[in-house]
């Protein structure tokens, strides 16, 4: 596959604090990756620099195999949600969008359309003609995120876009980030590890300015060799079932394990199965699932979740 | 090309904004004020004139006396004295009063409502992070010089309306047969304001590349804009003994060095004039845009 963006060795440093610290990310081309870290990992300073929004002190970067940002050559090809970014107010939320896709390139009739998909997209319509000023905070994030992809860009960067949106225009831009999988490659920097998990194919964990680890989201959540159930009732003899299921091991989870908070919430209990390397989950669930059907399976989730694989849980 | 899209971008904004509004009424509101000041002033000197030389007042519109008076030849020998330039003297002796009145007062306010208008252009949108989405589309090149353009055909814009005001003030209370002819005079010395706005555009929008704060850059421009103006002064009169002739030439750097050439007639020294001014400007321009192709916009 080939990388969309990558970055080696990045360095940029205020004064003694080095917010990017050899900072080396592929991101592959149609993949949706998802950048997990703590407040001042380096994350958003990252994207800021591939940008070009913040000229490194060190390193390399290149987009679409065209080196470092140039306008030239990545505009309307590349864009970004930015964080923290206002947009003008005096604005107009159409002619806004008209007007960024006529600079990036696109005659005034294309860059009239490509407006009005997104305004229809992000459910603007009756706000087409309003003044930014005048729009609330969601509704100007989702201006926002309407500004990253007129044109239809082939890279698309994307810091915090589901912050601050209602739970109903959330899952309306999921399921248009969904929608663009394996079309268009994007990098999401998000704190919601739920909406990273629904979203990515590919994650990287970053600290200290650089990327501790990047994987597909598949490896980093099911290479733990674990199977969650949700029960209705827990069974008595668990000795019992892992002599049924040779190198199974069965602990009575505690609330931590796995992704049945809500079924745990409401009582019911939660059976992790943990096993080695040399089983495969489908192997284990084959042979425990029956066994527990008596005891009112209500969900079986293999794995980790990605909270509890950043988490080393 | 995508130079003159963010020029259009830039005055679409404006308008949004109302910044275009303002800044033409501010120009509409200096013409008119200052033309019609400066007609009333000229009216009261004319009736003094006729007290003293114990003639007939001329009742009703000025400016009668003050043609006469501007045609006699005292009077020729006095105002050369003052102007200093025998070049420029030649070239605007023949002028109507009212159009010479005009000219200064636009001449006065066109650096510091340029600089008014231009110097928080950069610094407020680097600040609130809307030069972000610009620059996702266009070079920081391309960005300054389209903004550069479009500013400036706003505030051509303005000193047209202006020129169109002012005449308007001085049809209504200005007498002679002349006064058809001030128009397009007036909108002749509107566009050599213009030229000389071009050097103080580039200079507020350069420091507005310096700076995250719009009104840090407002402070730093109008301190640069009163020593760029008193500078040239002092080096005109005292730099010879202090930096050598040869030096003076650093002098040139400045608008106010090389902006009396606009009052000339003739086509060649108002082009030479007007094309060193826009060199100053770009110069200036250049200066800001080369510290902030270097600095981070975050």
């Amino acid at each position: 596959m080939n990388e969309a963006i990558i970055t080696r060795g990045l360095v940029k440093k205020y004064g003694r604090h080095a917010a990017l610290n050899g900072f080396t990310l592929a991101v592959p081309s149609g993949s949706i990756t998802g950048l997990v870290g703590r407040n001042g990992a380096g994350k958003t300073t990252w994207m800021m620099t591939v940008a070009g929004f913040v000229l490194p002190d060190a390193g390399e970067v290149s987009i679409l195999a065209g080196g470092p940002f140039d306008a030239r050559r990545h505009g309307g090809r590349f864009t970004i949600l930015p964080q923290d970014s206002d947009l003008p107010n005096e604005g107009r939320v159409r002619s806004l969008l008209v007007g960024y896709a006529h600079l990036q390139g696109m005659t005034r009739k294309d860059a009239a359309k490509s407006a009005d998909e997104l305004i229809e997209v992000m459910n603007l319509a009756d706000k087409a003609n309003a003044s930014i000023r005048s729009l609330s905070h969601g509704m100007r994030k989702r201006v926002m995120v309407a500004q990253a992809f007129l044109g239809h860009p082939e890279v698309v960067m994307l810091d915090e876009p589901l912050s601050g949106l209602d739970p109903v225009e959330a899952e309306r831009l999921r399921s248009f980030l969904l929608s663009l999988r394996g079309k268009t490659t994007l990098v999401i920097s998000s704190h919601q590890l739920d909406d990273i998990e629904k979203l990515c194919t590919h994650v990287a964990f970053v600290a200290d300015g650089k990327v501790e680890r990047m994987e597909t989201l598949r490896a980093i959540t099911s290479d733990s060799g674990r199977i969650v159930y949700a029960l209705k009732e827990l069974p008595s003899d668990l000795a019992a079932l892992e002599q049924e299921c040779p190198g199974v091991r069965l602990v009575v989870g505690d609330g931590e394990h796995g992704r049945v908070e809500r079924v745990d919430r409401v009582g019911y209990g939660v059976l992790v199965a943990e096993f080695g390397e040399g089983l495969a989950v489908e192997t284990v669930n084959a042979a425990l699932l029956p066994r527990l059907v008596p005891f009112g399976v209500l969900a079986v989730t293999p794995g980790r979740s990605l909270e509890e694989a950043y988490l080393g849980k | 090309m995508r130079t003159i899209r963010v020029a259009l971008f830039e005055l679409a904004a404006a308008v949004r904004t109302r910044r275009a509004i303002v800044l033409v009424a501010l120009y509409l509101a200096w013409s008119l004020l200052g033309m019609s000041a400066a007609i009333t002033a000229l009216g009261k000197m004319e009736d003094r004139l006729a007290e003293i030389l114990q003639v007939e007042k001329v009742e009703g519109k000025s400016g009668v006396v003050s043609a006469a008076l501007w045609k006699a030849k005292p009077f020729q020998q006095l105002v050369r004295s003052v102007v200093d330039d025998s070049l420029i003297y030649d070239d605007i002796v023949g002028k109507h009063p009212a159009e010479l009145i005009y000219a200064w007062i636009v001449f006065l306010a066109v650096p510091l409502l340029t600089v008014l208008v231009a110097t928080r252009r950069v610094a407020e949108e680097v600040k609130s992070g809307a030069a972000k989405y610009m620059l996702l589309r266009v070079t920081r090149l391309e960005w300054t010089l389209g903004k550069y353009l479009g500013i400036a055909l706003m505030m051509l814009a303005g000193l047209l309306v202006g020129a169109i005001a002012a005449w308007i003030v001085a049809a209504f209370r200005l007498s002679g047969a002349d006064i058809p002819a001030l128009l397009p005079a007036m909108i002749v010395w509107s566009v050599k304001a213009w030229f000389l706005s071009l050097a103080w555009l580039g200079l507020a929008l350069g420091v507005s590349h310096l700076f995250k704060s719009g009104a840090k850059a407002d402070a730093v421009a109008i301190l640069l804009m009163i020593a760029f103006s008193v500078v040239p002064a002092i080096l005109k009169d005292f730099g010879s003994a202090w930096l050598g002739g040869k030096l003076l030439v650093f002098v040139r750097l400045f608008p106010s060095s090389v902006d009396a050439a606009l009052w000339r007639s003739s086509f060649l020294p108002v082009a030479a004039s007007a094309t060193w001014l826009v060199m100053l400007g770009l110069l200036y321009l250049s200066v800001g845009h080369a510290v902030f192709a270097r600095r981070d916009v975050r």
